[in-house]
C-alpha cells in the first residue's frame, strides 16, 4: 500500500511519458504502435490511480516517508467542528476535507520573499477523481484505436489525448491552486487542439477558437480570484495549517472583513474563482463554447467534453468550497442559482435538437448545472458522486454515439455524399432523424446505450438515479424549493429528452434510406478531394452490397471499452447508497462526511419525474418520423416556441451582434483614431517643425544675416540654401525637426 | 547564481560591449566581396557575446545583491563624468536577452545579401549601444550609449527595410530624438538640481537630494522620454509601423530596443527620483492600462501579420509600464519577467514572419496566406509556441510574466487590474485568428506550395529561442531568483518615499 502512496505521482506521469514517447520518437510513425503505447500507460496509471484509491480508503496515509493509517468517517470531524464553530455562527456546520494521505512538495519559484512551493496533495475525493479519469480516459483511449483508424493523424490524436490526461490527473493533484490553475490551462489548450483536430474544417477551428477564448474568459477572471487569494493569504497551498488557505482563522477573516466594492474578500475571491468554473464547466452564460466543441472528434467529446475537463470545473468548486463557505452565503447563493438555471436551460434546449452530439452536449451543461447548483446548496457530497457517476455513463453515451456515426457514415447515402463533402457527410450521419431501427443494426451498442440512457434518465437501480436522488434530496432536506423545483424539472426534461432520441435512433424503421442532408454553407471546391483520398478504399467496399445491411459492423475495439463503462453506469451507484448496510454511503465515509439521509418521498418523487419523462417522450414520439422529413411533433403542436428552442434561444447570435460586433468595431475605431489621429497629430508636428525651420531660416537669412549692400548674393545665397534644405535627406529634416522639437519642449516646460 | 567566480582582474563587462564592437572593426576591413566571411565574422562574435554575457550571469551572487563587477575609470572628472560600470539583478536578464537575441538575430540575418557590410556594421553598432545602456552606471555614458542604439535603426530600417520603410525609419527616428530630448532636460536637471555635479548613478541614487518639489517636475520628463522608447500610449505609434518596415533582426531587435525605454524608466526615472514617480505613477498606470487593452484590440484588426505583432507589443510593454506604474516587489519583478520574456516571444514571432514566412512568399497580409502548415510545420508551431507564450500559457516563459504582474498591480490597483486581464482573451482572439489565417486556412495561392525549405540558420535561432521560452516557463527561478535581488534597492527608495510622505 505504501508503494501507491509513495509513488501516487507516477499517475500523471505515465500519460505524459505517452505524449512524450509517441511525439518525439519513431514511434510515431505508427499509428497502432503509438496507440498501443498511450494505452498501455494509461492502463498502468489505471491500476495505480485504483490501487491508490483502494489505500486511501482504508485510511492509510504517507506522513514523511512513514506509512500511517488515519481515522475515517467522520470521527476526524468533531474537532474541525470545534474549530469551526468558533468563526462560524451559521447553523450548518463548517466543511472540512479528509485529512491528506500523501503530500510531496518541493520549491518551485521564489517570488519576493516567500516561494512557491508544489507538488502533489492527495486525500480521498482526489483518490476518486484519479480513478474515474483514469478508467475512462483508458476506455476512451481503446475506442479512439478503432474510430480513429482512418485518420492519418491518428498517433497525434494519442499524444494529444495523453497530453490532456496527463493535464487532467495533475490538476486534481495539485497542492496548490497556481499548479492547479496550470494543469487547468493546458488542458484548455488540449481542448483547443482536439477540437480543432480536423482543422480542414473551418467550423471546427472556428470552433476551437470560440472554445479556447471563451474559456479563457472566465480563467483570466479566475487567475484574478488567485491574485486576490494570494494577496490575502500569501500562499495558494492547499491545507489547514496557518499560511495555506483553508486555515480556519484565516476563514474567519476573510469572510469578515470588507474589501473596496462592500463584498467581503471570501465573496470576492469566491466569485471570481467561480467564473473558471463557469467558463470550463460551460455555464451559463459562458456556455455557447461547449455544443460549439461537438466539432471534434467523438471520442474528445466523450472525454474532454463529458467525462473529464467540463467536471474539473465543479471539482474547483468542490476543492475550494471552503472559502465560498467562509462568507455570508452570497457566493454560494450566486453558484446555486447558475447552476440551477443552466441545469433547465440546457435542459430545455435539448429537446429540440436533431443532432446526436448536441443533444448530449445540452444534457452534460444540463448535468454539470446539476452539480454546481447542489454544491451551490452545500451539498458538497452529492455534488461530487454526481460528478463521477455522471462522467462514466455520459462518456458511454458519447461513445455510443460515435459508434452510431461510425455506422451510420457507412451507410450508402451518406457514403456517397462523403466523396461529394465530409462535412455534410458528417453532420447528415449525425442526425437523429435521419437514424431509426438500429436496435437490431447495432446490438452492443444498443444495449449498452439504453444503459447509459437509463442511468441518465434516473431510473432505479442505475447510477444516475442514486447521484440525482441524492441531489434533490439535498434541495429537498434543505428546504430549498426553488432549486428543488427548478432542479425537478430539469430532471423531468431530461428523461423526455433522452426517450426521444433513443426512440428516435433505436426503435422504427431505418430511415437513412432518404436521408435529411445537410446542406453545408461553406463547401470547399476541390479541396476535399486531396485531403480523404485514403478514406476511398475503405468504403469503397461498403458500396457493393448497399442494401444488405451488411455495412452495419461493430468494431470490437469500440465495443470493449462501452462495455466496461456501461458496466459503472448499471452499478456506479453501490459506491453511495443512501442505506446504512455495509457498503452502504461507502463515499461519505471515505470523503470524512455526515452520510446522506434517504428519503423515501424524494425518491419517489424523483423515480415519478423519471418515468413520467419516459412516458411523455415515448408516447410523443412512438408514431413520429415515419420518414426522416416530417415535421417534430412539438414543432408541430408549439411551433415557435420549438424554433426557440431549436435555435438554443439565440443566445450565440446575440453574442455575435453585441460583444463581438463591440469588439470589432471598437478594433476598427482605435485602429482608426490611430492611424489617422494620432499618426496625424505626428505628421501635423512634423510638418509645422519644418514650416518654423523655415521661416525661422527666412528671418534668419533675411533680417539678421543679409545688409543692404549684400541683396544680390543674398538672393543667391537663399536659393541654394534653401535647395540644400531641401535636399530630401532625411538626416537633415531630423535636425530641424529635432531643433523644433527641443524648443517646442522648453517653451512647453518654462513658458506654459 | 553564483555558480563559479570569475577572475576580478579581467573587465568583464566592458568586454561584453567590446565583443560588439571589434567586430564593426574587423567587418569593415572584409573586402566587400567576402559576404560569407562577414556574417560568420558577425555570428561568432554575437555568440561570443552571449557567452560572456552567460558567464557573468551564471557568476552573479544573488547572496550578496548589489551590484558586482563593477569597473570604474575617470573619464572627465570635471564634469562628473566617469566610465562605469556594473551589473544587478534587473541589468543581467537584460544583457543576457540582448545576447540572445543578435546571436539569433545574427542567424537569422544570413539571407541579407545587399550593403552586407553596411548591414552587419550597423547591426553590431546597435547592438553595442544596447550592451552597454545595460551595463552603465554613469548616467551619462547610458546616454551615449543610449543614442548609439537608437541611432543606426534609421539606416537599418530605410535602407534593409519594407513596407513604407522610409515613412517609418523617419518616425522612429523622430519619436526616438524626442525622446532623447526630453531624457537630456531630465538628467541635467539630476546633475543640477541635486547640487552634486555628479552623472553617478550610485551616487545619485544613495542621496536623493533633489528637492521633492523639483522631481516632481522633471520626473514625467525623465520618464516620459524613456517610456517613448518603451511605446507607452499615446506615444507608441512608432512602434507597430518601426516594427513593421525593419529588416527582420532589426524587427527582433526593436523589442529589445523596446526594452531599453522600461530599464531607462526603471533604472533612471524611478530610483533616482523616487518622490516624482510617487505622484506621477498613477498616472502612468492609467496610460499603460489604455496600452494593454488599446493595444490587444487594434492588433484585432490588423491584416498584415507583422502589424498584429507591433501592436502586440504595444500591449505587451503596456503590462510591463503598468506593472512599473504599480511599483511593488512583485510588479517590478513581474515587469522585469515581462521584459526577458516579451523580447524572447517578440524575436521569435519575428523571425517566424519576417524571416521564415515574409522573404519566401513576400507577403504578410493574412487574406493572401494560407495553408502554409503544409510547406513549413516548422516555424507553425513555433508561431504557435510563441503565440502561446505571449498568451500567458503555464509553462512557458509568458506566463510567470504575467501572473506575477498581476499579482503585483492587483496590490496597488485592483480594478486596473481587472481591466487588463481582459486584455489575455483577446490577445488569444488575435493570436489564433492569425495561426488559422497564416498556417491551417485553404492555400489561397498555390504558389506558396512550393516555398523552399527552412535554412539550417533558421532552425537553430528558432529552437534556441523556443528552448529559452519553455526553460524558463518550467524552471522560472533561473531569473525571478536574481531579480528578486535587482529590483529590491528600487522598492526600498520608493517605499521609502511613500513613508517619509506620511
Amino acid at each position: 500500500m505504501a508503494f501507491f502512496l509513495q509513488y501516487a505521482w507516477l499517475i500523471p506521469a505515465l500519460p505524459l511519458l505517452g505524449c512524450v514517447l509517441i511525439t518525439f520518437t519513431p514511434l510515431r510513425q505508427s499509428k497502432v504502435a503509438s496507440g498501443w503505447t498511450t494505452i498501455g500507460l494509461m492502463a498502468l496509471a489505471t491500476l495505480l490511480a485504483v490501487g491508490l484509491l483502494a489505500a486511501s480508503a482504508q485510511g492509510f496515509a504517507l506522513r514523511d516517508g512513514q506509512l500511517v493509517t488515519l481515522e475515517l468517517a467522520g470521527h476526524g470531524e468533531a474537532d474541525a467542528h470545534g474549530e469551526a464553530t468558533t468563526h462560524s455562527e451559521k447553523s450548518k456546520e463548517a466543511f472540512a476535507f479528509p485529512e491528506p494521505n500523501v503530500v510531496q512538495r518541493f520549491v518551485w519559484a521564489p517570488t519576493g520573499t516567500t516561494s512557491f512551493a508544489m507538488g502533489i496533495y492527495v486525500d480521498t475525493p482526489v483518490a476518486a477523481l484519479l480513478a474515474m479519469v483514469t478508467i475512462t480516459s483508458a476506455c476512451i483511449h481503446l475506442f479512439s484505436l478503432g474510430y480513429m483508424a482512418s485518420n492519418a493523424r491518428q498517433s497525434r490524436f494519442f499524444s494529444f489525448i495523453s497530453l490532456f490526461t496527463a493535464a487532467m490527473l495533475l490538476m486534481a493533484m495539485a497542492d496548490n491552486l497556481l499548479l492547479f490553475f496550470m494543469a487547468w490551462e493546458v488542458m484548455g489548450l488540449c481542448s483547443y487542439l482536439l477540437i480543432g483536430f480536423l482543422y480542414e474544417r473551418p467550423q471546427a477551428y472556428r470552433a476551437a477558437i470560440k472554445a479556447f477564448i471563451v474559456t479563457r474568459i472566465g480563467d483570466v477572471l479566475m487567475l484574478l480570484g488567485l491574485v486576490y487569494l494570494y494577496t490575502q493569504a500569501g500562499s495558494l497551498a492547499f491545507g489547514t495549517a496557518p499560511g495555506e488557505i483553508f486555515n480556519p482563522e484565516f476563514l474567519a477573516r476573510i469572510g469578515s472583513e470588507t474589501s473596496a466594492v462592500g463584498l467581503s474578500h471570501a465573496t470576492g475571491i469566491a466569485l471570481l474563482i467561480f467564473c473558471g468554473t463557469v467558463g470550463k464547466s460551460a455555464q451559463f452564460p459562458l456556455h455557447v463554447w461547449l455544443p460549439d466543441a461537438m466539432e471534434g472528434p467523438t471520442p474528445v467529446s466523450a472525454l474532454i467534453h463529458a467525462a473529464t475537463m467540463v467536471s474539473a470545473g465543479v471539482f474547483l468548486l468542490a476543492r475550494t468550497f471552503p472559502i465560498f463557505e467562509a462568507d455570508n452565503g452570497t457566493a454560494l447563493a450566486v453558484v446555486a442559482f447558475i447552476g440551477a438555471f443552466t441545469a433547465l436551460f440546457a435542459a430545455t434546449i435539448a429537446v429540440a435538437q436533431y443532432d446526436i452530439k448536441r443533444i448530449l452536449a445540452y444534457s452534460t451543461l444540463s448535468q454539470l448545472g446539476f452539480m454546481v447548483a447542489v454544491i451551490g446548496i452545500g451539498g458538497w457530497v452529492a455534488g461530487m458522486f454526481h460528478l463521477l457517476a455522471h462522467a462514466f455513463f455520459k462518456a458511454l453515451l458519447f461513445l455510443g454515439s460515435g459508434s452510431i456515426i461510425h455506422g451510420m457514415e457507412a451507410t450508402p447515402r451518406i457514403a456517397d455524399l462523403h466523396h461529394k463533402d465530409e462535412y455534410a457527410a458528417q453532420q447528415t450521419a449525425q442526425d437523429i432523424r435521419n437514424m431509426g431501427g438500429l436496435r437490431t443494426r447495432m446490438p452492443w451498442t444498443f444495449w449498452t446505450y439504453t444503459l447509459g440512457f437509463l442511468a441518465l434518465a434516473g431510473v432505479v437501480p442505475f447510477a444516475g438515479f442514486w447521484s440525482k436522488d441524492e441531489i434533490l434530496a439535498d434541495a429537498f432536506k434543505g428546504g430549498h424549493w426553488v432549486v428543488f423545483t427548478v432542479l425537478a424539472v430539469a430532471a423531468f426534461l431530461t428523461a423526455f429528452y433522452m426517450t426521444r432520441q433513443w426512440r428516435l435512433v433505436f426503435f422504427g424503421a431505418f430511415r437513412g434510406e432518404q436521408p435529411v442532408v445537410y446542406v453545408n454553407p461553406e463547401r470547399r471546391s476541390g479541396h476535399h478531394k486531396a485531403s480523404h483520398a485514403h478514406h476511398d478504399d475503405e468504403h469503397g467496399h461498403n458500396e457493393h452490397h448497399a442494401n444488405t445491411g451488411a455495412h452495419w459492423h461493430e468494431d470490437p475495439l469500440m465495443i470493449a471499452p462501452l462495455v466496461i463503462l456501461a458496466s459503472f453506469a448499471a452499478l456506479g451507484g453501490l459506491f453511495n447508497l443512501p442505506f446504512s448496510i455495509p457498503g452502504g454511503h461507502w463515499l461519505n465515509d471515505l470523503w470524512g462526511q455526515e452520510p446522506a439521509s434517504f428519503s423515501l418521498l424524494v425518491a419517489g418523487i424523483s423515480l415519478l419525474i423519471a418515468f413520467g419523462g419516459i412516458a411523455a417522450g415515448w408516447t410523443l414520439y412512438g408514431t413520429a418520423f415515419k420518414t426522416a422529413q416530417e415535421r417534430d411533433p412539438l414543432d408541430v403542436r408549439a411551433p415557435g416556441v420549438f424554433g426557440l428552442l431549436n435555435e438554443k434561444y439565440r443566445v450565440d447570435e446575440f453574442y455575435q451582434a453585441s460583444i463581438v460586433r463591440f469588439t470589432a468595431l471598437l478594433a476598427l475605431a482605435w485602429a482608426w483614431l490611430d492611424k489617422a489621429i494620432l499618426d496625424g497629430i505626428i505628421n501635423g508636428i512634423g510638418r509645422v517643425t519644418l514650416f518654423v525651420g523655415r521661416l525661422n531660416f527666412i528671418v534668419d537669412d533675411t533680417v539678421l544675416n543679409d545688409g543692404p549692400d549684400a541683396v544680390a548674393d543674398g538672393t543667391v545665397a537663399t536659393g541654394k540654401r534653401a535647395r540644400r534644405l531641401q535636399t530630401g535627406k532625411a538626416q537633415d529634416y531630423i535636425v530641424y525637426v529635432f531643433g523644433g522639437a527641443v524648443i517646442l519642449a522648453l517653451v512647453y516646460l518654462y513658458v506654459l | 547564481m553564483g555558480l563559479f567566480t570569475l577572475a576580478t582582474d579581467i573587465p568583464w563587462l566592458s568586454l561584453i560591449w567590446l565583443s560588439m564592437a571589434v567586430p564593426v572593426v574587423i567587418i569593415a576591413l572584409i573586402p566587400h566581396q567576402q559576404k560569407e566571411a562577414m556574417r560568420w565574422v558577425g555570428a561568432v562574435f554575437a555568440f561570443t557575446s552571449l557567452v560572456l554575457s552567460l558567464l557573468v550571469f551564471l557568476a552573479y551572487e544573488p547572496g550578496r545583491a548589489g551590484f558586482q563587477f563593477v569597473e570604474r575609470l575617470a573619464w572627465m572628472p570635471q564634469l562628473g563624468i566617469s566610465y562605469q560600470l556594473g551589473v544587478d539583478g534587473i541589468s543581467l536578464p537584460m544583457i543576457l536577452l540582448n545576447g540572445i537575441v543578435i546571436s539569433t538575430g545574427a542567424l537569422m540575418s544570413w539571407n541579407i545579401d545587399t550593403r552586407v557590410k553596411e548591414y552587419w556594421v550597423l547591426l553590431l553598432l546597435l547592438t553595442t549601444g544596447v550592451y552597454g545602456v545595460f551595463v552603465s552606471l554613469d548616467l551619462f555614458l547610458f546616454f551615449v550609449f543610449y543614442e548609439l542604439a537608437v541611432l543606426p535603426m534609421y539606416l537599418l530600417i530605410g535602407i534593409w527595410g519594407s513596407t513604407r520603410k522610409e515613412y517609418g525609419a523617419m518616425k522612429l527616428t523622430l519619436f526616438l530624438m524626442a525622446g532623447s530630448a526630453l531624457v537630456i532636460i531630465g538628467m541635467l536637471a539630476l546633475y543640477f538640481g541635486s547640487g552634486l555635479r555628479t552623472f553617478d548613478m550610485i551616487v545619485l541614487a544613495e542621496n536623493v537630494t533633489l528637492a521633492g518639489d523639483v522631481q516632481r517636475i522633471f520626473f514625467p520628463m525623465l520618464f516620459l522620454g524613456f517610456a517613448v522608447l518603451a511605446g507607452m500610449f499615446p506615444f507608441h505609434t512608432w512602434s507597430p509601423t518601426g516594427h513593421v518596415a525593419a529588416p527582420t533582426a532589426v524587427s527582433m531587435h526593436a523589442g529589445v530596443l523596446m526594452k531599453l525605454g522600461s530599464y531607462g524608466c526603471l533604472r533612471a526615472a524611478m530610483w533616482l527620483m523616487p518622490a516624482g514617480a510617487n505622484t506621477w505613477l498613477p498616472v502612468v498606470a492609467g496610460l499603460a492600462l489604455l496600452n494593454v487593452v488599446y493595444g490587444a484590440t487594434i492588433a484585432m484588426a490588423q491584416r498584415d501579420a507583422k502589424y498584429i505583432i507591433g501592436y502586440s507589443s504595444v500591449s505587451h510593454m503596456g503590462l510591463v509600464m503598468l506593472a512599473l506604474a504599480a511599483g511593488t516587489q512583485l510588479a517590478l519583478m513581474g515587469a522585469v519577467l515581462q521584459m526577458f520574456a516579451h523580447g524572447v516571444m517578440t524575436a521569435l514571432f519575428f523571425s517566424v514572419v519576417g524571416r521564415m514566412i515574409y522573404e519566401r512568399a513576400h507577403t504578410r497580409q493574412l487574406p493572401e496566406l494560407g495553408g502554409l502548415y503544409k510547406v513549413m510545420p516548422f516555424a507553425t508551431i513555433m508561431f504557435i509556441i510563441a503565440g502561446l507564450s505571449s498568451m500567458g500559457m503555464p509553462g512557458l516563459a509568458g506566463f510567470w510574466a504575467e501572473f506575477i504582474i498581476f499579482l503585483g498591480v492587483w496590490e496597488r490597483y485592483p480594478l486596473v487590474a481587472v481591466i487588463a486581464v481582459l486584455s489575455i482573451p483577446i490577445t488569444g482572439a488575435y493570436i489564433l485568428r492569425a495561426v488559422w489565417a497564416v498556417f491551417f486556412d485553404e492555400v489561397k495561392n498555390p504558389e506558396l506550395l512550393k516555398l523552399s525549405k527552412l535554412t539550417w540558420q533558421e532552425y537553430t535561432g528558432a529552437t534556441i529561442l523556443v528552448l529559452i521560452l519553455i526553460g524558463v516557463g518550467l524552471y522560472p527561478a533561473i531569473l525571478t531568483e536574481l531579480i528578486d535581488v535587482g529590483v529590491r534597492p528600487i522598492v526600498a527608495q520608493l517605499e521609502g518615499i511613500t513613508l517619509a510622505g506620511r
